[in-house]
């Protein structure tokens, strides 16, 4: 005859226990669980696509001008921002930075020459180089310089490329390809016609405009200005948040305007992000009731077999081993529930990238933070539960003796 | 395996006579690898004494070591496991579990015992066809033999009997006992006999009346 040699522990104290209870616990874990980590993913995916409010290294940009009225209009008061009110909007505790937005004075227009026969009056805008977003190693200009360099507006190309070009006959061209060409710039003043030639450097989200070298501008308005003073119409300012209440307050009250696009986004971004936190904070909710659950399960496993437990004391078992019996059934359940908890998100996740992919989002994969909060998550979880157990049995033993 | 007993007296007979006993209120030693026979009537605190000595009651006044050890310093887990055996007086068996199952959960933590072993230990007993059967289906007697043959499957120098024989005739007693002491011998091991009267199961070289 053959005698079985091995008891299992585990099963002897599981044994009371119905598995649809076990398992119930299990799927709340998984649905707070995935609830959770995917307001984790979102949070990120959206701080990615509409720009990150916390990284110190990624300030927001804002073009300000001053409102046109109608006083503007007939010449009785000015547009321009004077240096007083420049230092005080320096001032501000949520502007970083404030660089004033230098203009032509004098009359200029561009020529497309051979092969882009077009020519247009246009306007130059100078910024301070470091309020570039983009490498200006190579922006600069003087006297013996061959070409002006431009930064055109990503939308002013687009407005070229969609607008302007088809409606005169004009070719589209790539942004590459448009930096090869060189350009014809006329500029006219006192000293009458100067024609200069310029290429496109490089192209800016960040400012509205046709940027050239400040010296440039400087050497141009000086030689070929109507009027003797630079006037400065627009300043680009460097704010931590553009969605700072002080900031939007602020404006508001000095009737200035700025390109809204980015505070636009800044609020759809505030409201997506409210939505999520709604959403977080149900699945954490969700996921502390889970865990509630699993843990009074333990200590039903113990309530339910105080006898079975006292005896195995009694019989010599180390409570490290009884706890780690019950601790096991849950391993193997916790293991189940990650493994799924896995599979519908990476569902989730993979639907979501879809459906973002075809608004032309460029979505990132899943982010860091979120398999650092899942494994946390997981951690966390493996240690109350051990935790719980110990002290349990610990008490039920105290009770016994 | 020395007992020493300063002045111990169990909460349930503080308010007692105990001039009559051996033990209680009395400085005694108890040689654990010898064959001691505890003499208890009724209600004189036999099942306290062996549960004291198991490290399972602490409710008790005065003091005791086992080997030097005060009983407070002992670790349980060890002694359980290596030590001292124990037919308990109420048999401690899991009824919903089948009679192997039981002694499997002892024997599987020390290793004691090969398969054929307790074939064999149930064999002599008479019960090896009851070890497949749930526990609650099994007779006093058949769980009184059970428990016999789980207190055996540990190393020990001290084997504690409580009233181990209550539910069996003469003649499974006999063998019971015949089977404790081959278990005792085999491990060097005294036996600590409580019952109510004075019997001839064991060769006693000690007897306390409690």
């Amino acid at each position: 005859m053959s005698i079985k040699t091995n008891v299992s522990v585990q099963k002897l104290l599981l044994k009371k226990l119905g598995t649809a209870k076990r398992f119930s616990a299990f799927a709340g874990l998984v649905v707070g669980v995935v609830a959770v980590l995917l307001c984790v993913q979102l949070f990120s995916d959206v701080n990615d696509m509409l720009g990150s409010n916390e990284k110190s290294s990624q300030h927001e940009y804002l073009q300000l001008n001053k409102k046109v009225g109608y006083g503007a209009t007939l010449g009785l008061s000015s547009t321009d921002f004077s240096a007083k009110e420049i230092e005080h909007i320096k001032k501000q505790p949520f502007i970083r930075d404030v660089g004033s937005v230098l203009s032509n004075n004098f009359k200029v227009s561009i020529e497309g020459g051979i092969g882009i026969p077009f020519y247009t009056e246009l306007f130059l805008q100078a910024v301070p180089n470091h309020f570039i977003d983009i490498d200006t190693s190579g922006f600069h200009w003087d006297e013996t310089a061959e070409e002006v360099p431009l930064i055109v507006s990503t939308h002013f190309f687009n407005l070229y490329n969609h607008g302007f070009a088809p409606s005169q006959g004009l070719p589209s061209l790539p942004k590459s390809a448009l930096k090869q060409k060189s350009f014809v710039l006329n500029v006219r003043g006192n000293q009458g016609v100067k024609k200069l030639r310029c290429r496109i450097y490089g192209y800016t989200d960040r400012i509205n405009s046709i940027l050239v070298p400040t010296e440039f501008l400087n050497w141009a308005n000086k030689n070929y200005s109507s009027s003797e003073k630079a006037s400065i119409n627009m300043l680009i300012v460097e704010v931590d948040d553009t969605g700072d209440s002080r900031l939007v307050n602020y404006l508001e009250n000095k009737s200035f305007a700025v390109n809204k696009d980015r505070l636009r986004l800044d609020k759809t971004k505030m409201i997506l992000e409210v939505v999520i936190s709604v959403f977080l904070i149900l699945g954490l909710v969700i996921l502390c009731l889970s865990v509630l659950q699993i843990l009074s399960f333990s200590q039903l496993v113990i309530a339910q077999n105080t006898t079975e437990i006292n005896l195995l004391f009694t019989l010599g078992y180390h409570q490290k081993m009884i706890s780690a019996a019950i601790f096991k059934s849950y391993f193997k359940l916790l293991l189940v529930s990650v493994g799924v908890c896995i599979g519908i998100l990476d569902l989730l996740f993979y639907a979501l990238r879809s459906f973002l992919a075809d608004y032309n989002f460029d979505v990132p994969s899943v982010s860091t933070v979120t398999v650092v909060s899942f494994l946390a998550l997981i951690g966390g979880l493996v240690l109350i539960i051990h935790v719980n157990i110990f002290r349990y049995l610990k008490n039920s033993k105290t009770i016994e003796s | 395996m020395v007992f020493q007993f300063k002045n111990i007296v169990p909460e349930p007979l503080l308010n007692r006579d105990l001039t009559q006993s051996d033990l209680w209120a009395k400085n005694t030693i108890i040689d654990g690898t010898a064959n001691v026979h505890i003499c208890a009537p009724s209600g004189t605190g036999k099942t306290s004494l062996l549960s004291i000595l198991y490290g399972l009651r602490f409710d008790f006044s005065g003091e005791w070591t086992l080997d030097s050890v005060w009983s407070s310093d002992i670790d349980w887990v060890q002694v359980r496991q290596n030590e001292m055996a124990f037919v308990f007086q109420d048999l401690k068996l899991l009824e919903n579990e089948t009679a192997l199952s039981n002694v499997v959960l002892k024997n599987q933590l020390t290793s004691a015992l090969s398969e054929t072993e307790i074939w064999n230990a149930a064999e002599q007993l008479g019960v090896q066809q009851l070890l497949e059967k749930p526990v609650g289906k099994l007779s006093r007697g058949e769980r009184q033999r059970i428990a016999i043959i789980r207190s055996l499957c540990m190393p020990f120098k001290c084997i504690l009997l409580d009233e181990p024989f209550s539910h069996l005739d003469e003649e499974n007693s006999l063998k019971a006992a015949a089977l404790i002491q081959q278990y005792a011998t085999k491990n060097n091991a005294g036996i600590l006999m409580a019952n109510l009267k004075h019997d001839h199961y064991f060769q006693y070289e000690q007897t306390l009346n409690l």
